[in-house]
């Protein structure tokens, strides 16, 4: 694709601005049960020097944990973490379209590229922004830069670092390595000792983050945690592990269908129709060649990555997420592709008609239905309604929890919380009660999913009966009715762990009840009860 | 140019030599046999639960001379019931039968679709489109064939063939009257004529105006024509009355559909992508991708020369040879814009009913198949063109081909014809072997037990009644007819049902007594009626049927879905 399409300055402003408004909504949203955990975890670091696996059960590796601690170094609210990942998500847009530019690709699919991650991303709405799927982006733009443009040895030995930096967001996304070697292998046209030597750099590059956890592990004394959570993620596959029909099942039905919903049918659609174009042949250099390259690039990036999902099994949209950067890049090829087509046969009435219905079609099966729905609605419905409208937009919706009990609960804890008192929350949202009632929690397990799943350590369930008997918690907050099967594999909520962690005598004796919402029960220890 | 010979150019009559012909027959049987081979599943389907209730209707028709309407309850109109019938009345009264119809049928849609393909395209494109749909219309399952949607093709197909062939009058009346066909099969898939109407303006403008206006008039005349037939009937039949109740509970159905323009919109947002992603096949959706794609970009003007528009992407055609774009043949591009059109308003259709099962997208399977086919011919040539692949290429197909085949129509088609021969060889318990009852909400191996033992403990004459959503199965597994005119429980639990067909069924229950009772227990059909009630639940809702159970009747067979009463002997 040429450049002849260029874009002038007042152009990329309006893109700019364009893009912007896809992200900048983000910033008043609230935070949701998985930022509240890495929230939580983070105020943990800055406030008690928490190491991760020591003193945070959590199965991401630390590297978001540090990067909302980063956030959290400008204050301490949901708007630091939100701006920070607002920059980090606009400058990965910027990094799309000037990696799109260099590597000769036109500016109309710069833009497009730009504003589809933007569009993408604003999409996820509250609940799946700021995961560690988030930012895989600008990792992934940094690997592509290194091995297509820059391609030095040190830009290879850079480019499996920021391999092993995926890897430290979560270790399946250490996937992306394989784009590395197999573009040496199959995209770029070096000899095979170069492209060897390049591998064998990426390689080195990507030990060298491994050997830094290694060394993570060994100095913050936290090999016997990550032991603990491997054992459980072990459980976890075990228990959730399918038979080969199934899988085979899942693989035809439910991964499509899912990363339809999750990239929206317009992307999945224009992936699909760029396909074709990245298969050249074996022919003499063309002018084109880098942008074709890049294309390569990030199919593979896509394949790859959608296997990574495949191995996880999952298929929420912030993991699909992962997917956003390389599906916004090859997406928008046959998007700019198809508009510089009708928009050059427009004399047609077929095609007006027909092209134009289409667009309409494509805008209406894009991320930008997605973000009106997740993002712009609710962010209206807070502004104009505040929590309650927020709270009744999802109720209608149906989805999620109430927040209207967390801001209750909060509150609660809130006034009725002196120095020292701890508070103790046995639910999958534990992380948000806290966040909401203001306290840093001092014990290692704030999700109930590792205490009620069976396959979860035996020690996790002593430690946490022990904490509760020693140093017996000023709150503790029940959820009823919470629903956790795809993470523990037993019907069981939260509640469940008041009879598993021994605690009903004592919570009978020494507690009361002191706010009961739908879903949340708040025991207020007695004056008796302090030890 | 005179109209009659604008028609689209096509390659049928140009002079060819004996070898040609006897190579081109031999292509058409050996297509034809393929066609045959692949749409073998679809006649050995078991019955699905709307199906059973066609077959029963079209049994009331047939042997007790009931008008649709007036004796049968249903919200489709009369057509679907009358072709039942005459499946029954040529093959036999089995359920055999009307898979034998619909083999017949669709066998003939798929060569229509080939036929229709081959004389505007090449041979492959041909055979692939009319593949393609068999394959897709057998993945449909047992329980998504011989459906009122299943016939679109067989009307619009021909709609397509003599629109394209531009026709004298009564040629356009033709495509009206087919028109009139589909809307007699459901009324919404008449939405063909609007495209026809639509595309002789826009698409046909070689003709004059005046011309092209007044094809629009005669193929409105010709679905006015057979449009008629409906109110003939209904008068013929003394059907009003139920026509209009059944209009009543359409009206409060549709309201129960949509609550809301919101909902409304996010579950179209959510359930269309869902259905193209999975049943549909992204595989499927690449091709007709790249052949929309193609309708767009080839010009339309240029009959057989070459165009200086297209791009070096785009220089590849038919046969997988490459070949300029404007060399495309004007009645092909014509073709994928009529196809493409069809497509588009049958997509509509769903989202405006509101109904996203898998089997209401199968109207546009015969468009999808014309349209997938020009894609894949487009996408072989283009492959070819850019011989010999380097190692990229190479790599990427060696993953993608075997993907591609897993997310095609292939996997289904697989796994529902494998069902088929299940079904054939064990019965009912290797037609429950391949579909779980907890997804279904019922097991052949039942229905199977519920026949058994009506036919141990009454005779041939008694009478049943069956109250469930899959009343149609039970009726069709027991060999029987039913006496009653409504023979879906969604009709007596949904609230805006007329209180009349309520108050019917229990009058009928009560005053006649039938031998054998059969209730669902765990059916409730809350998308449909709006209602959680069960089939089970609702019986003894009915005025009197709660104590004429306890009083009269007794449990002859319960199971985890079902169970049977058998009228106490007096």
């Amino acid at each position: 694709m040429s450049g002849a399409d260029s874009i002038g300055q007042r152009g990329w402003l309006v893109i700019g601005v364009v893009t912007a408004a896809f992200i900048v909504p983000t910033i008043p949203l609230p935070l949701g049960p998985d930022s509240s955990m890495f929230f939580v975890s983070a105020q943990k670091i800055l406030h008690e020097g928490a190491v991760h696996y020591r003193d945070i059960v959590d199965v991401k590796p630390p590297l978001i944990y540090y990067l909302y601690a980063f956030a959290l170094l400008f204050g301490e609210s949901s708007y630091s973490i939100r701006i920070l990942d607002v920059l980090i998500q606009l400058a990965t847009c910027a990094g799309i379209a000037l990696l799109v530019r260099r590597a000769q690709g036109s500016d109309a699919w710069a833009a497009a590229a730009a504003m589809t991650y933007g569009a993408l991303y604003g999409s996820l709405g509250y609940t799946y922004t700021m995961q560690v799927e988030s930012y895989l982006g600008p990792v992934l733009i940094g690997i592509a830069w290194m091995v297509l443009v820059r391609r030095s040895r040190i830009a290879f030995f850079a480019a499996g670092a920021l391999a092993g930096v995926a890897m430290l967001l979560k270790f399946p996304i250490a996937i992306v390595l394989g784009c590395i070697v197999l573009c040496e292998l199959t995209i770029t046209r070096d000899s095979l000792r170069r492209s060897t030597l390049h591998i064998a750099l990426a390689c080195a590059g990507f030990a060298l983050v491994v050997a830094l956890l290694a060394l993570y592990l060994v100095a913050g004394d936290a090999l016997v945690g990550f032991a603990q959570m491997n054992q459980y993620i072990a459980g976890y596959v075990q228990t959730n592990g399918r038979g080969v029909a199934s899988f085979a099942a899942e693989l035809v039905r439910d991964v499509p269908e899912k990363i339809m919903i999750g990239l929206s049918a317009t992307v999945v659609v224009a992936i699909l129709a760029a396909v074709p174009f990245a298969l050249r042949s074996r022919s003499p250099r063309h002018r084109d060649d880098r942008a074709i390259e890049l294309l390569q690039f990030m199919l593979l990036a896509i394949a790859l990555l959608t296997v990574s999902l495949i191995i996880e099994g999952k298929y929420y949209p912030y993991q699909i997420g992962r997917l956003h950067a390389c599906g916004a890049i090859v997406s928008s090829y046959a998007i700019a592709k198809f508009l510089r087509h009708v928009g050059a046969r427009m004399s047609g009435m077929y095609t007006r008609i027909v092209g134009i219905a289409l667009l309409a079609i494509a805008l209406v099966f894009s991320p930008v239905a997605g973000w009106l729905w997740f993002t712009v609605a609710p962010v209206a419905a807070l502004a104009t309604h505040g929590h309650r409208g927020f709270d009744a937009y999802f109720t209608r919706m149906a989805m999620y929890y109430p927040r209207s009990e967390l801001l209750a609960v909060g509150n609660h804890i809130k006034t009725a919380r002196k120095a020292g008192d701890r508070v103790l929350a046995l639910s999958s949202i534990a992380a948000l009660v806290h966040y909401h009632s203001g306290s840093i929690p001092d014990h290692r397990i704030y999700h109930s999913a590792f205490l009620l799943a069976v396959f979860g350590p035996p020690e996790w369930r002593d430690e946490m009966r022990r904490y509760f008997v020693d140093r017996r918690p000023a709150f503790v907050v029940v959820q009823r009715g919470d629903w956790l099967f795809d993470k523990t594999s037993t019907d069981a909520p939260s509640s469940a762990l008041i009879d598993t962690l021994n605690m009903r005598a004592t919570l009978e004796r020494d507690y009361r009840i002191t706010l009961e919402t739908e879903r949340l029960v708040v025991y207020s220890r007695t004056e008796s009860g302090r030890h | 140019m005179n109209e009659q010979s604008s028609a689209i150019a096509n390659d049928s009559h140009a002079p060819r030599s004996l070898s040609e012909r006897g190579s081109r027959t031999w292509w058409a049987w050996l297509g034809f046999a393929a066609i045959a081979i692949v749409l073998i599943p679809a006649a050995l389907y078991s019955p699905g639960s709307d199906s059973a209730l066609f077959f029963i209707s079209g049994q009331k028709i047939l042997h007790n001379g009931a008008a649709h309407y007036r004796d049968i309850v249903d919200v489709k109109p009369p057509l679907i019931y009358h072709m039942y019938a005459a499946a029954a009345a040529l093959f036999g009264s089995t359920t055999s039968s009307f898979r034998l119809m619909d083999y017949l049928l669709q066998l003939a849609t798929a060569l229509m679709i080939g036929r229709l393909v081959a004389r505007y395209a090449s041979r492959t494109e041909a055979l692939l489109a009319a593949l393609i749909y068999a394959c897709m219309y057998v993945a449909q399952s047992y329980n998504g064939t011989a459906l009122t949607e299943s016939y679109v093709g067989l009307f619009a197909v021909p709609m397509i063939a003599i629109q394209l062939r531009r026709p004298r009058a009564f040629g356009m009346m033709a495509i009206g009257m087919l028109a009139g066909g589909l809307f007699l099969l459901k009324f919404s898939l008449a939405a063909s004529l609007g495209v026809a109407c639509v595309a002789e303006l826009a698409l046909f403008a070689n003709a004059s105006f005046g011309r092209r206006i007044r094809n629009v008039g005669m193929m409105l005349a010709g679905f006015a024509i057979v449009a008629a037939m409906l109110p003939l009937y209904l008068a013929v039949f003394d059907a009003w009355q139920g026509f209009a109740e059944v209009n009543d509970f359409l009206a409060g159905y549709l309201r129960n559909q949509t609550p809301g323009i919101v909902s409304a919109a996010r579950e179209a947002l959510t359930e269309v992508p869902a259905y193209f992603a999975d049943e549909f096949s992204l595989s499927m959706v690449a091709l007709c991708a790249f052949g929309v794609a193609i309708s767009i970009s080839m010009s339309d003007t240029k009959s057989d020369k070459k165009s200086d528009e297209g791009d070096e992407d785009d220089a590849v055609g038919g046969n997988g040879a490459p070949v300029d774009p404007g060399a495309w043949r004007r009645g092909h591009v014509v073709l994928l814009r009529l196809a493409t059109l069809n497509a588009a308003v049958m997509i509509a259709g769903v989202v405006i009913e509101a109904k996203y099962r898998a089997f209401h997208f199968s109207r546009l399977l015969p468009f999808a198949a014309i349209v997938a086919a020009a894609g894949a011919v487009w996408l072989f040539g283009f492959l070819r063109a850019r011989r010999p692949l380097g190692s990229y290429a190479w790599m990427a197909l060696l993953g993608l081909v075997p993907v591609a085949l897993a997310l095609s129509p292939l996997a289904r088609y697989a796994r529902h014809s494998t069902a088929a021969v299940f079904w054939t060889l064990k019965g009912p318990s290797g037609f429950d072997s391949m579909y779980p009852s907890e997804e279904l909400g019922y097991s052949y191996s039942e229905f199977a037990a519920i026949a058994d033992t009506v036919r141990e403990h009454g005779s041939i004459s008694d009478e049943m009644f069956v109250s469930s959503g899959v009343a149609g199965l039970v009726y069709a597994f027991a060999h029987k007819v039913p006496t009653a005119r409504i023979n879906h429980a969604a009709f007596l639990i949904a609230p805006y049902a007329p209180d009349t067909w309520r108050l019917e069924t229990a009058r009928y229950l009560v005053s006649q007594q039938p031998r054998f009772i059969v209730a669902h227990l765990n059916d409730s059909m809350k998308e449909m009626t709006g209602s959680r009630l069960s089939s089970a639940d609702m019986l003894r809702t009915l005025p009197g049927v709660d104590s004429l159970l306890r009083s009269a009747y007794d449990t002859a067979y319960a199971s985890y879905h079902f169970e049977l009463y058998e009228r106490r002997r007096r």
